[in-house]
């Protein structure tokens, strides 16, 4: 799983050095509705580096959710730990940034408000950067619009923005596109890569669809249909920066069927296990 | 071409025939509903309809309010002036101290299980007093006409502002609350980004509920008490069968009680510009 020529030049291009490794020790998440264990993650066992773009995938109801959650603070495991740089997470925090599925900006605050949020609470707000996060995402000018005025990819342009103004080392993200059409969904993974390959943050990417797993990350993680484990993790050796134009490489496809054969097997032994 | 084809063109040009004509303006429509109000009301002063014929018309009624208006005296022989001063006087100060209190309070409740475990149960045991019904109590316990009726205001205000706020509270999304944590947030970021400002608006539509009920609550423990106030004399003056003051006492508190509420939703709508824009 060495994954090192792809960090060694995004930390080169760092003017920084920033970190952001997370280390995850068996961890395990079980849920006890009624007394009856439901085990959504077992016994995960998973380093990602600093500056890594990582890709979870894999059938539905196996655990990626409750596993990003854990690493975002907001569920605490049933045993096991998380480590962040070395240091075990207590609650959700600065660091780690995340985006949702469904926009969760603050309704009752503007896009500005909302993008200087973070910053004003840990009093660091800059002048301007609101503006200048606003039109590297492409939406300048909504900046006095409150976000039910904005259309679903340009609410999730605002909410990147608003995890960019905090500077977090991590991105966590829960299928930030998977409500927005196709054509909105390509424009937005490109510009997920334009901002990456900028500051080169940590990663953790959820999705159900394959291409762009592969599409985005170093490395793609495929789940077990629950209890949720790391059946199998591919390194996308795909030359960076990438643009969509790589999706219809031989190697991009040799990928992919890579992936699907896993998840296939997967959601058909998650299918006879039900019956 | 179809036959619905055919039928589809007649309708787009009947239609846009119907659309070139003078529609009526609204402030017409507007003013004869107003004007078939006034004309039925006089009717039935007319003809003397069971008690009616007591009452003063339309015409008198709107003599008697001009000169009242004017400065003439009215029951005790106190202006409408200073009947109104006392009433809203006291509509503002118990709706101001139910505000105060209820809205704190509901957030306590709505937030935290252990107020709303501990606290909110003793005033659950009140809620379900009507708020008139504390007159008598309010009169004798705070042994001042004055203090009495503030109280039933107060208590009628207070708790639809208390509960809404509470039912705002409790309707707060979790992933917001997670958001803002995973923005840096601690506790007292959440509630001042989150929580209060999610629950303006429940909170304004407790108090606009609680200013009808404050209305309400005034002239009935005015007409109890005793004056000046605008439930007192309008009260008063039933009993010496001034119908006249009667029938404007009705008409000002009608007045107050709609510019009062429209006030709170302005207000509101000031201080929640975010559901304006939902609206457009």
């Amino acid at each position: 799983m060495s994954n090192t020529d792809q960090t060694a030049t995004g930390g080169s291009t760092t003017p920084n050095e920033r970190d952001g490794s997370i280390q995850m020790q068996s961890l395990t998440k079980i849920y006890d509705p009624g007394g009856e264990h439901v085990t959504a993650i077992d016994e995960i066992d998973l380093g990602i580096e600093a500056g890594e773009f990582v890709s979870l995938v894999g059938p539905s109801g196996c655990g990626k959710s409750t596993l990003l959650n854990c690493i975002a603070g907001f569920i605490e495991p049933s045993h096991g730990q998380i480590y962040v740089d070395g240091n075990p997470i207590d609650g959700p925090g600065a660091d780690r940034g995340v985006v949702f599925q469904e926009n969760r900006l603050l309704p009752w605050k503007t896009v500005r408000q909302n993008i200087n949020l973070g910053p004003k609470m840990r009093g660091k707000i800059e002048d301007g950067r609101a503006e200048e996060l606003l039109s590297k995402m492409g939406i300048e000018g909504t900046g006095d619009q409150y976000p039910t005025e904005l259309s679903g990819g340009m609410q999730q342009r605002a909410e990147i923005a608003r995890l960019l103004a905090n500077d977090p080392e991590i991105m966590l993200m829960d299928e930030p596109f998977s409500a927005l059409d196709a054509l909105t969904k390509e424009i937005m993974q490109e510009l997920l890569l334009d901002i990456w390959e900028e500051d080169n943050r940590t990663v953790v990417f959820i999705t159900h669809d394959v291409e762009e797993a592969i599409f985005l990350a170093d490395r793609v993680l495929i789940m077990t249909a629950g209890p949720g484990r790391i059946k199998e993790a591919i390194d996308v050796d795909l030359e960076r920066p990438r643009d969509l134009d790589v999706t219809t490489t031989p190697r991009f496809n040799e990928l992919k069927e890579q992936a699907l054969s896993a998840i296939v097997e997967e959601a058909r032994a998650a299918m006879e296990s039900e019956q | 071409m179809s036959i619905a084809d055919s039928v589809e063109d007649k309708l787009t040009v009947a239609r846009s025939r119907v659309d070139t004509l003078p529609s009526v303006p609204r402030w017409v429509l507007k003013g004869l509903s107003i004007a078939l109000f006034v004309a039925t009301w006089w009717l039935l002063v007319e003809i003397g309809f069971l008690g009616f014929d007591l009452l003063r018309t339309p015409l008198e009624t709107a003599v008697s309010l001009v000169s009242f208006i004017a400065g003439e005296k009215m029951g005790q022989g106190d202006s409408i002036y200073v009947h109104a001063y006392h009433t809203l006087y006291r509509v503002v100060l118990g709706l101001g101290l139910a505000v105060a209190t209820a809205i704190p309070l509901g957030l306590a409740c709505g937030w935290s299980d252990w107020w709303r475990s501990y606290v909110y149960p003793a005033f659950e045991l009140l809620r379900p007093i009507p708020p008139v019904a504390w007159v008598p109590i309010a009169l004798i316990a705070l042994a001042s006409e004055f203090l009495g009726i503030i109280w039933v205001v107060f208590i009628g205000a207070f708790f639809p502002i208390m509960i809404n706020t509470m039912e705002g509270v409790a309707e707060i999304d979790a992933e917001y609350a997670q958001a803002v944590k995973s923005l840096g947030g601690g506790r007292w970021e959440l509630y001042r980004h989150v929580v209060i400002p999610h629950t303006i608006p429940s909170m304004i539509t407790g108090t606009t509920i609680g200013v009808g009920i404050a209305w309400i609550a005034v002239v009935a423990a005015e007409m109890l008490s005793g004056g000046p106030g605008l439930g007192y004399v309008t009260f008063q003056s039933y009993r010496l069968m001034d119908t006249g003051v009667v029938i404007v006492g009705i008409i000002v508190l009608g007045t107050c009680g709609a510019v009062s509420s429209s006030l709170v939703s302005r207000v509101g709508s000031y201080l929640t510009p975010w559901t304006d824009e939902v609206r457009k």
